[in-house]
């Protein structure tokens, strides 16, 4: 199926962006914001595909992470956005609204025309 | 019970194998993070009520096929290979003392022939050429146009011309092919 395609496409370019947003003023460990984005309908097919995204922001400093004791268990790794992070999300929020509208508009033209 | 859990343990590890697996071709430090990663969600799960075989069958079925974690992990690895440098010092030396190895030591050619044949960057015929373009490199070619011969001075101007320049094509080529893991090295 085409839009399959098109759907694992979008949220490979989406996500880190909706990993971003989720670590706005909060800080998460890695399974909570895995378990808050499987949440979200649509968004995650396979958790285990954060982790490595989750590394990429770190390498590329729009994340930064803290470790961090639990009361049950070994230390848990904390991410939170950086200042870049917040900066890059307002950036791709603002095209993201711009494409989002375009799309529909030309979407709705064709479901009336 | 006692089985239960040993399915259910037995299940983890054979995925976090797999998963180690699946890894090995990222950078060491990325791989035991990833598999640490993964490993420590796997924990959270199980200490959040995940238990019988089926229930870990579910929860890796969630986290999803190996390969395709790794996959995520490589997704901005896959030009790898481009960033890889197609010359390294070592293949500068090898060219080095196959043009020059000659005339400094005489079994410098040798050294270079040696590192030429065991190079990885070239295949057959590049490795033929580097050898026989030409023996003994510079060292060679001069004492070829030492060799006394009554000819026209056109044509031992002409015959030296192609004499010296034929090593620098050869380099121009062998510069030019030079590509990671061309061949077995």
């Amino acid at each position: 199926m085409v839009a399959e395609k098109v759907f694992t496409q979008l949220r490979r370019g989406t996500l880190e962006f909706c990993v971003l947003a989720l670590l706005q003023g909060e800080e998460r460990y890695g399974f909570e914001l895995v378990k808050a984005l499987g949440e979200v309908d649509g968004l995650v097919t396979t958790e285990g595909t954060i982790y490595p995204l989750l590394a990429r922001l770190r390498r590329e400093g729009l994340v930064e992470t803290t470790w961090r004791e639990s009361e049950s268990g070994p230390p848990r790794r904390y991410y939170r956005s950086t200042a870049e992070g917040r900066r890059a999300l307002a950036a791709f929020t603002a095209d993201w609204e711009r494409f989002r509208n375009s799309v529909d508009t030309v979407l709705g033209r064709g479901r009336q025309g | 019970m006692t089985n239960v859990q040993n399915e259910a343990d037995r299940l983890v590890d054979a995925y976090l194998d797999y998963l180690a697996k699946a890894a090995d071709p990222l950078p060491a430090e990325r791989r035991t993070e990833l598999v640490a990663e993964v490993s420590a969600h796997i924990d959270e799960e199980r200490a959040a009520g995940v238990s019988s075989a089926a229930e870990v069958r579910a929860m890796l079925a969630r986290l999803g096929d190996p390969d395709e974690i790794v996959a995520a992990a490589t997704d901005g690895l896959v030009l790898v290979d481009r960033y890889r440098p197609r010359v390294r010092g070592r293949e500068v030396v090898t060219l080095l003392f196959l043009l020059f190895g000659g005339l400094v030591l005489f079994f410098g050619w040798f050294i270079g022939v040696y590192l030429l044949w065991t190079a990885d960057r070239w295949n057959l015929k590049e490795k033929l050429l580097g050898t026989l373009v030409w023996p003994f490199g510079f060292a060679g070619a001069i004492t070829f146009l030492e060799i006394e011969a009554s000819l026209p001075t056109w044509l031992e101007i002409a015959i030296g011309a192609v004499v010296l320049l034929a090593p620098l094509a050869m380099l121009a080529v062998l510069l030019k092919t030079a590509q990671p893991a061309r061949a077995a090295a």
